[in-house]
């Protein structure tokens, strides 16, 4: 095995020397960028799934995404001259932690997946103003917010981000995903949002089936 | 049986024998600031306010069977990398970086700006952890408020378990370098280390191991302590069991067996899902303190594998004291006395949130002492 499903093999066992070298040296033999990163975004699929089955851990998606966050950054250059990296966009993400939360490892963690899902993703950190999501929501045009938190506080600053996308005439544009350990329904009922978990993996999975019904 | 006090009620369960009922301590901290309308800084700073607040808590449920005393900001100010030191993390605290009325609230950094950067675990072998305290949140004042705490405190722990026969349920911190080293570096730049440079890893937590045990006993010493709190460090969930192995059981047992062998109990502290790593807990001194488990572990599959060697404490989930119902609440108390208190070895508790409400406490409290009766 040698051609571009040796990076994905490898992506998958996290060798992350491995999938860094091999993205270089094809890029330098001048190899297809698009197919590298195909065959990396098909490594991090096999890792998602492997988590969703819980054969591999949180370690092994912060790993595998640390090393597709590198390996894109050497990409990036050779996708944006072919015109962009090809890959259909499936929604434009506004996502930061609730306002008075500054907890931000399952966000980031939502993002990265969310990000080789195919998402465009407009991350604005942690302890985000209801004001800074709509302004961003406009300004990207997004069709989906993530809300994140891990305080019970982050409840009522959810909410009223949800009431103020809703008072700037925005609500019915989005789909709202909220996320964080505490995260369950009735706590997505009482913020208003159209989607909730616990878990990044199994949130992006909700959130991709609520946008394909929609 | 005649009802027992408290303290030999604890000690029944600890020991795995059946008291008169199954015991009931909620970690309860700012809760008890909200009962009372006390600012959280008050109550963190000034042990005094915090114990008036917690005796108000106690006396409104009806009494629990452990009594938090106020050293919460001792744990902010350690001059040791504990994972709530001010010293070492940024936490926004109450009345400093936050509204007097807010709970502290701990700033992860972002991944490409953690506090401890990779060039720190050399700094560590070679200087020692010192080099990573800094002034930056907290001053020289600060240090003198801890110096202070020790005889403030000292009557208060006398008046709970002389006066009243409560034990106190956790005393002081017994350190271990797993959570000091995921908080310093950031969760993800943490587990990112332990892929990538194991052996160094391993040496720098040897290394502060040692002298967080060294540091937690000799505390431990002058504030009079009976139980400290040990926490599980990364969670467990978030490695494979391979890197469980390796990285997280050898330093938890090395700080438990160091505190058992100096005499003192421990609130085992691991919070979210423990479930598959549940045997190795075994490797535990068995009938050495609680096990404080959180709702995300199968505190019934806990009992099973851990019902011989230690008392179980928890496991509602603390959203359900702000979200719940009273019939939400008495029916999970009651589904974890059907699993867990056969034997005894079973405190029913939950790490509740400032706003959690009144009644659903209550209910909480009410329903151990009803339903839990042997």
């Amino acid at each position: 095995m040698n051609g571009v499903e040796e990076l994905t093999a490898r992506l998958i066992d996290m060798d992350e020397r491995g999938v860094l070298d091999g993205v270089r040296e094809r890029l330098d033999a001048n190899g297809d960028a698009q197919a590298i990163l195909d065959a990396l975004s098909a490594g991090m699929n096999v890792v998602g799934e492997r988590y969703g089955a819980k054969e591999y851990f949180l370690a092994d998606l912060v790993m595998a995404a640390e090393i597709f966050k590198q390996s894109m950054e050497m990409l990036e250059p050779e996708l944006e001259a072919a015109g962009g990296d090809g890959r259909e966009v499936c929604g434009r993400m506004v996502i930061g932690t609730a306002e008075g939360d500054l907890h931000d490892i399952g966000k980031n963690i939502f993002v990265a997946l969310a990000r080789n899902a195919g998402f465009q993703v407009t991350d604005l950190g942690i302890d985000v103003t209801p004001e800074a999501f709509v302004q961003e929501v406009k300004k990207n045009n997004a069709n989906v917010v993530g809300l994140s938190g891990i305080l019970t506080f982050s409840l009522d600053s959810m909410k009223q981000t949800v009431e103020t996308l809703e008072e700037a005439g925005l609500r019915d544009q989005v789909t709202v995903i909220i996320g964080g350990l505490p995260v369950d329904e009735r706590w997505r009922e009482l913020v208003g949002a159209d989607a909730c978990s616990d878990d990044a993996y199994d949130g992006l999975q909700k959130l991709l089936a609520l946008m394909e019904e929609n | 049986m005649s009802e027992m006090t408290a303290i030999e009620r604890v000690n029944k369960h600890i020991n795995l024998e059946e008291p008169d009922r199954v015991g009931i301590a909620p970690m309860g901290e700012f809760y008890y600031a909200q009962l009372v309308d006390m600012s959280i800084e008050d109550f963190l700073v000034y042990p005094e306010k915090a114990d008036e607040a917690f005796e108000y808590g106690f006396k409104k449920h009806g009494g629990f069977d452990m009594a938090e005393i106020g050293f919460l900001m001792a744990s902010y100010l350690s001059t040791v990398p504990d994972g709530f030191s001010t010293f070492y993390l940024d936490w926004h605290l109450p009345g400093r970086e936050r509204d007097p009325y807010a709970i502290p609230n701990l700033n992860e950094r972002a991944k490409e700006d953690p506090l401890m950067t990779e060039d720190d675990y050399d700094v560590v072998l070679k200087h020692g952890w010192h080099r990573l305290f800094s002034f930056r949140r907290a001053g020289i004042e600060d240090l003198l408020r801890l110096a202070k705490m020790g005889p403030t405190v000292a009557p208060l722990v006398q008046k709970w378990r002389q006066e009243y026969q409560v034990p106190t349920m956790i005393d002081g911190p017994m350190g271990q370098p797993v959570g000091a080293l995921a908080r310093l570096r950031g969760t993800t730049n943490f587990l990112l280390d332990l892929r990538r440079r194991p052996e160094k890893m391993l040496e720098v937590m040897d290394v502060l191991s040692d002298g967080l045990i060294a540091f937690s006993l000799m505390q431990a010493e002058m504030l009079n302590a009976k139980t400290l709190i040990l926490g599980g460090g990364t969670a467990a969930d978030f490695i494979s069991p391979a890197m469980f192995e390796k990285f997280v059981l050898p330093f938890i047992l090395r700080s438990a067996h160091a505190a058992v062998e100096a005499g003192y109990q421990l609130q085992y502290h691991f919070d979210t899902n423990w479930t598959p790593m549940l045997p190795y807990l075994k490797e535990l001194p068995a009938k050495s303190g609680y096990l404080h488990l959180d709702e995300r572990t199968d505190i019934v599959e806990a009992k099973k594998v851990l019902g011989d060697h230690l008392c179980l404490f928890g496991n509602l989930k603390p959203a359900l004291f702000r979200f719940g119902t009273e019939e939400e609440v008495e029916r999970r108390v009651k589904e974890i006395i059907d699993g867990c208190a056969a034997g005894g070895g079973l405190i029913i508790s939950a790490e509740l949130t400032a706003d959690s409400r009144f009644e659903l406490v209550d209910t909480m409290v009410k329903t151990t002492k009803e339903y839990g009766v042997y």
